[in-house]
């Protein structure tokens, strides 16, 4: 897996993350949250991402850029999820579309590049209510990934 | 480069490029739109829970035993 992917800028919680996508359309800025699911014992952040909206000064997840850049920007994200858990090693993060056609867009980007993915992450699809292990062909409403400990 | 801005020499071998550190994000924990998305994703897994193979392995007791 190696395709080109934005720069990225980060706070120092490693929690937020920023970049801008450039294309036919403009320069878009995109961010990438991690906020914590509060649960007892165990560790899940859930992972939100859209852009930025000057507008209204806040997170518009709904808007489609067309920005010719999609491949660019979920490789940019997935850069974002290697950094995130490079720092909380021990979270498990959850990753749902704000829309179907959008949880299928990362339903196919993981399907993609599962075998690269499959390195770093062990991957889990929610469907019918319950988790299972990823697979191709399976139309998931939710992923939730969890780094693989290195034992080297 | 902006004063709040410093550039991460961390050990981030996978990426292409140094990310910069930048402080002054907007907190969305404010933003209706992703908190609510937040929220349905805080619903699901309280709903749901997590899979078993992603749950934190209790840590084993260390025996109080000593070695006689």
């Amino acid at each position: 897996m190696n395709f080109e992917q934005y720069s990225i800028i980060s706070d120092s919680s490693f929690l937020s993350y920023k970049f801008e996508s450039v294309g036919p359309k403009g320069v878009i800025k995109k961010y990438v949250y991690y906020r914590k699911i509060h649960m007892i014992n165990e560790i899940t952040y859930n992972l939100s991402f859209g852009d930025w909206d000057e507008l209204t000064g806040g997170i518009n997840d709904l808007v489609i850029s067309n920005n010719n850049d999609t491949t660019k920007i979920l490789f940019t994200v997935y850069q974002t999820v290697l950094l995130f858990t490079s720092h909380f090693p021990n979270a498990n993060v959850l990753i749902v579309g704000s829309t179907n056609s959008r949880t299928r867009l990362y339903q196919m980007a993981i399907g993609r590049n599962f075998i690269e993915i499959e390195k770093n992450f062990d991957i889990q699809g929610f469907k019918y209510g319950s988790w299972e292990l990823f697979k191709h062909g399976i139309n998931f409403d939710a992923f939730l990934a969890k780094k693989k400990i290195n034992k080297s | 480069m902006p004063k709040n801005k410093k550039s991460l020499k961390a050990s981030n071998n996978f990426l292409k490029t140094p990310i910069l550190i930048d402080d002054n994000m907007p907190d969305l924990s404010k933003d209706p739109v992703f908190m609510a998305k937040h929220e349905k994703a805080e619903k699901l897994i309280a709903e749901y829970g997590i899979p078993e193979a992603f749950k934190t392995k209790p840590k084993k007791a260390k025996s109080l035993k000593r070695k006689a």
